[in-house]
């Protein structure tokens, strides 16, 4: 009986590429409606385990067994004919067609033959209506939000009656409303006996989706079993190899009207915020917490002069400063890190060293011209003390870097800028327990040194981890505020969804 | 087999254009005798001038990931329009006339693209036929002779054997290496190129540098334009008609990416330096000139192609 419920089996595998060994003897059994994660820091071999799965990579050694039968995988199309597909973290779609279209695609067969509208969308329809999604399957998917267009791609496998369906970083883009439905949406594949290997680096997530684990380290399996049975720390440990530390916030601010480094006072954006004041003293680290759509991020942005202040003022070191764009926001010395760290945030294609350089420029210059031999001096510097970690030197293009260490020179850039206020919205987006760890360390540091920083994330563990004091907002409107030692999950969700006022302090 | 040799041997961006211009240099100077002399380079550099000088904004441009194709077009304004004036304002200000037309067009072009938000490439085809036009329109579409002495010598004079127009080339080439590789500026071009919403996020004022580069482009155009103008005595028109063609393929040709962010221009002048070859080559073995654009895009393909197989390898 337990023996047909495997639908997936990969025995002995081994990879390497230019004579360097990615994956050791790499086992992985997969049930059937199993929902596994798999988990490991970046480079540890998950992407090269499931790109051989895929048959993206062809394996060195070792067998895969699909339902007890040896197959081999040499090709995407082959591993498609056996049901098996993948949902990559960059989605990919046709932004011009239809809901209805693009999910005809994912079918993958008889595509050339004449379509019947009518057809084709009560098809799209039902599949939407399955999983009590409410849209029209003409809309286009250009009209989608991203988290919305994420959900059709993953549906797009379902239609395509795959049997197993791994799944990287699908909630990467998602909000908390959406994130929902896509769980929903998980479980309701599970019930109907679908295989799922999960990969993501949002351990909240996978404690509650996920029925298994298998983790990864240095292309070796450290560790598996079922998910009830082990927690979040014992999870962080087997990929890092190391005990998590927990972050010690001695804050060292004061609240006092000397230290108070910038202030809003009654601002307002309409549709985004109403009414907003607080103030941010020197050193402390402040998150303005909330769900999605809660104001949050806009404030932030308009802290950096990308949005417009429409009413109410900002005071920086007691004196009142319009910041009517990103120059006058750099004129302040307000440094901004982005949430689209890959659109936004690194020079992709030009070097570590520009990246890093890049906000301080106009202060390398010498007699008009830059001053390469300081700019290199600053960032070997930068890279020893933020741990920068990459395979070539400080020429080589960002894009080569993981997320994590992409972040860490986007740090960099700021202190290399010698910034007095920082912004971050979503400090360790997209970035491994390992990175995520060192940013927060780092962000410590820095506030202890006399750097004021205010956070805006999604992600609650972060932001009591790290957080002298958080603001709650609800609604555009500040619901609460609490200090960060004192904060719980619980505390901050029932501010953010509306309790105002218990917890003022 | 050929994929390891040259994934072994090739280290280095542009090497087939390189490859290619000793292949080219020496099969012409087997082939004809008077092409390997030092009378017959002058005369490559001397006719590859202009377009290398305006290849070299181009090149800014482009890395930038703007484009310009204007370039034609305000040439030979600029150049019709110092003609045409000399006359009338004396030829100081005529001058000044004819680089404010580059002033005037490059303004125009950077504000569409910087304020409007207009598309690079749209709005340089609209000033490129709103300047060629214009240039019609000046002298009622005929050409305007310039017999100044003291003109004609900005284009036709000599300094230590060499043509001016050489040294202006070899001037033009190293004010634009140095802006590109060692100024904030040219840093700048880059980092806009590279990822234009995470340049304005790092600091860098996007707008001024785009129209900055835009008016230099469109002002180095201009100038080019008069000193050609000086050379031949007289203003045209016509002048120039597809320059702009030629230019962005020599810059291209030398490895400039069209997304941006990529490029060098040292690439660009060899770019312009093997098409000049290869039609002077041509010409001292009297091939139609029809020949020649086909074996010039012939060629182009073949560089282009070349260096892009060795990426995909990498």
């Amino acid at each position: 009986m337990k023996q047909d419920k495997r639908v997936l089996e990969m025995k002995k595998i081994n990879k390497s590429f230019y004579g360097v060994k990615v994956l050791h003897d790499v086992n992985l059994t997969l049930k059937k409606g199993e929902i596994m994660a798999l988990l490991g820091e970046n480079g540890a071999g998950k992407s090269t385990l499931m790109k051989i799965l895929n048959g993206v990579y062809k394996k060195d050694s070792g067998a895969i067994y699909i339902k007890d039968n040896k197959i081999e995988i040499s090709s995407p199309k082959i591993a498609k004919n056996h049901n098996i597909s993948m949902v990559f973290q960059e989605i990919q779609y046709f932004p011009n067609l239809s809901i209805a279209e693009n999910l005809r695609f994912g079918v993958g067969k008889n595509l050339h033959q004449r379509l019947n509208w009518k057809e084709l969308n009560q098809w799209a329809a039902n599949i939407l209506k399955k999983f009590n999604i409410d849209i029209n399957p003409r809309t286009k998917m250009k009209e989608l939000s991203v988290g919305t267009c994420q959900i059709i791609t993953i549906l797009q496998t379902v239609s395509a009656d795959n049997k197993i369906i791994v799944m990287d970083e699908p909630t990467a883009a998602l909000n908390a409303s959406e994130v929902e439905k896509l769980f929903n949406i998980i479980k309701q594949l599970k019930e109907s006996g679908i295989s799922i290997i999960y990969i993501s680096h949002r351990l909240e997530e996978i404690m509650e989706i996920t029925d298994s684990f298998t983790v990864l380290r240095d292309g070796r399996v450290v560790g598996s079993g079922s998910i009830p049975e082990i927690n979040k720390s014992e999870l962080i440990e087997m990929m890092t190899g190391k005990k998590p530390a927990k972050l010690e916030i001695s804050s060292n601010y004061k609240k006092s009207k000397e230290d108070i480094i910038f202030e809003a006072r009654n601002i307002s954006k309409k549709d985004s915020y109403k009414n907003v004041s607080f103030k941010l003293y020197k050193g402390e680290i402040l998150s303005i917490s909330g769900l999605m759509g809660c104001g949050n991020k806009e404030i932030l942005r308009t802290l950096y002069g990308i949005y417009e202040n429409e009413s109410g003022e900002m005071y920086i070191n007691g004196k009142q400063r319009n910041i009517t764009s990103i120059q006058k926001a750099r004129k302040n010395n307000i440094g901004f890190v982005p949430e689209d760290r890959k659109n936004a945030g690194i020079l992709n294609i030009l070097s570590v060293l520009d990246n890093i350089t890049v906000s301080n420029w106009d202060n390398l210059n010498k007699f008009g011209l830059f001053n390469s031999s300081e700019a290199k001096k600053s960032v070997n510097n930068w890279i020893d003390k933020l741990n920068i970690r990459m395979s070539g030197n400080i020429d080589q293009e960002i894009v080569y870097l993981s997320g994590g260490n992409q972040q860490k020179v986007i740090l960099a850039r700021w202190l290399e800028a010698d910034c007095d206020i920082l912004l971050l919205d979503e400090p360790t987006f997209g970035v491994d327990v390992g990175a995520r760890y060192d940013i927060h360390k780092m962000l410590r540091n820095l506030a202890k040194k006399g750097l004021s920083i205010i956070i805006v994330s999604s992600d609650y563990e972060e932001v009591m981890d790290v957080s002298d004091r958080i603001i709650v907002m609800c609604d555009g409107e500040i619901a609460g505020e609490i200090e960060g030692s004192k904060a719980s999950k619980e505390v901050l969700l029932e501010m953010a969804l509306g309790g105002c006022g218990e917890y003022d302090l | 087999m050929i994929y390891k040799l040259i994934k072994d041997n090739v280290k280095y961006d542009g090497i087939f254009l390189i490859l290619l211009f000793i292949i080219i240099i020496s099969t012409f100077t087997i082939i004809s005798p008077c092409f390997f002399s030092i009378m017959n380079f002058k005369n490559i550099i001397l006719y590859s001038s202009a377009i290398g000088i305006i290849a070299l904004a181009e090149t800014m441009v482009i890395i930038m990931g703007g484009l310009d194709i204007s370039v034609g077009s305000v040439y030979a304004l600029a150049g019709i329009v110092v003609a045409k004036f000399h006359t009338i304002v004396g030829l100081k200000y005529a001058i000044l006339l004819g680089l404010l037309v580059g002033v005037i067009f490059g303004l125009i072009n950077g504000l569409s693209v910087t304020k409007l938000k207009i598309n690079p490439l749209i709005t340089t085809i609209a000033t490129m036929s709103i300047a060629r036009g214009l240039a019609f329109v000046v002298n009622s579409g005929s050409t305007a002779a310039i017999l100044d002495p003291v003109f004609g010598k900005l284009g036709r004079g000599m300094i230590f054997g060499l043509s001016n127009q050489i040294w202006y080339y070899i001037l033009a080439f190293i004010i634009f290496y140095i802006i590109m590789k060692k100024t904030i500026y040219g840093k700048s071009i880059y980092a806009i190129g590279s990822n234009e919403r995470s340049a304005l996020f790092a600091g860098i004022k996007v707008d001024k540098i785009k129209l900055m580069t835009y008016v230099l482009s469109a002002i180095i155009a201009a100038l080019v334009g008069i000193i050609q103008t000086s050379q031949m005595g007289a203003g045209a028109p016509q002048a120039g008609i597809g320059l702009e063609m030629s230019v962005i393929a020599a810059v291209i040709l030398g490895g400039t990416s069209l997304d941006g962010g990529k490029g060098t221009i040292i690439g660009t002048t060899l770019g312009v330096l093997l098409i000049g070859s290869l039609n002077n080559g041509l010409l001292l073995k009297s091939v139609s000139s029809d020949w020649q654009n086909i074996i010039t895009g012939g060629i182009m393909l073949l560089a282009i192609a070349g260096d892009q197989l060795r990426k995909e390898i990498d």
